[in-house]
């Protein structure tokens, strides 16, 4: 018999979370660093963290009793499916332009 | 043991031995089923990897410019570095009181920026006199097999 799942502490919380965040990307991030100097380093990491915190915030706040993202969006449409769809059409047709200019 | 000209083969298998011990200690002890220990413990064993890189730093000019080069691909790197927003939700709401959400937010920025400047001011300091081929990531300055 399986037994019931179990929350997680405050602390595990955190850890999953920092553990979640910090990929592979620290294999490079000494080169980009050394490259882009000292001070670049120190705007770069705490802008773009400001920034990914505030969109998670935004994310948070709003999310009330919903289990995800998805439904919070859903509800927010009013429960218009078309909508929902039309909004990640957007969401996925900025990403293909910004692929574009990638190459 | 260590030969001459540096390269050992002994250096992979004692990785490769004390990684599968490790790997099993966390088992036994289901440390990785508690935390994702198995993440976590790869980054600390990162993070002390960096106090060895920055402690066997080659001497010479050990200076890091203020501004440098390459910044819209670091804040690109940065960003995708930071991103939590596909999954924290999920995990957040493991945690029963609502009320804490937006602290326990908080404080895995916080952690994950702390971590993330060590890594590139000591990665930082820690290669800026030493050679690679081929630099993609900071592996390329140590080759395996290299003590």
């Amino acid at each position: 018999m399986e037994s019931a799942p179990k929350s997680m502490s405050f602390f595990t919380t955190v850890v999953a979370l920092v553990n979640g965040m910090i990929g592979g990307s620290i294999l490079v991030l000494p080169i980009v660093a050394e490259q882009g100097g000292w001070v670049e380093t120190l705007l770069i990491i705490f802008a773009t963290g400001v920034f990914s915190y505030y969109s998670c915030y935004l994310s948070l706040i709003h999310l009330g009793d919903q289990t995800d993202l998805d439904h919070t969006l859903l509800r927010h449409f009013n429960g218009s499916k078309f909508l929902k769809v039309f909004y990640d059409f957007c969401v996925w047709s900025g990403i293909t332009l910004l692929l574009i200019l990638y190459f | 043991m260590i030969p001459d000209d540096g390269f050992s083969i002994v250096n992979p298998i004692i990785n490769s031995v004390v990684m599968l011990g490790w790997c099993l200690c966390l088992k036994f002890f289901e440390f990785g089923a508690h935390i994702m220990g198995y993440g976590v413990v790869s980054i600390a064993g990162y993070l002390i990897f960096l106090i060895w890189v920055i402690a066997t730093a080659p001497s010479g000019n050990n200076t890091v410019p203020a501004i440098g080069t390459g910044a819209a691909g670091f804040a690109a790197m940065m960003g995708n570095a930071f991103s939590i927003q596909g999954f924290f939700i999920p995990v957040i709401r493991e945690f029963p009181n609502q009320k804490k959400h937006l602290l326990i937010l908080l404080l895995a920025y916080i952690i994950g920026g702390l971590a993330y400047y060590y890594i590139a001011f000591i990665g930082a300091y820690g290669i800026v006199n030493r050679q690679g081929s081929n630099v993609q990531t900071i592996e390329s300055f140590f080759s395996a097999g290299v003590w």
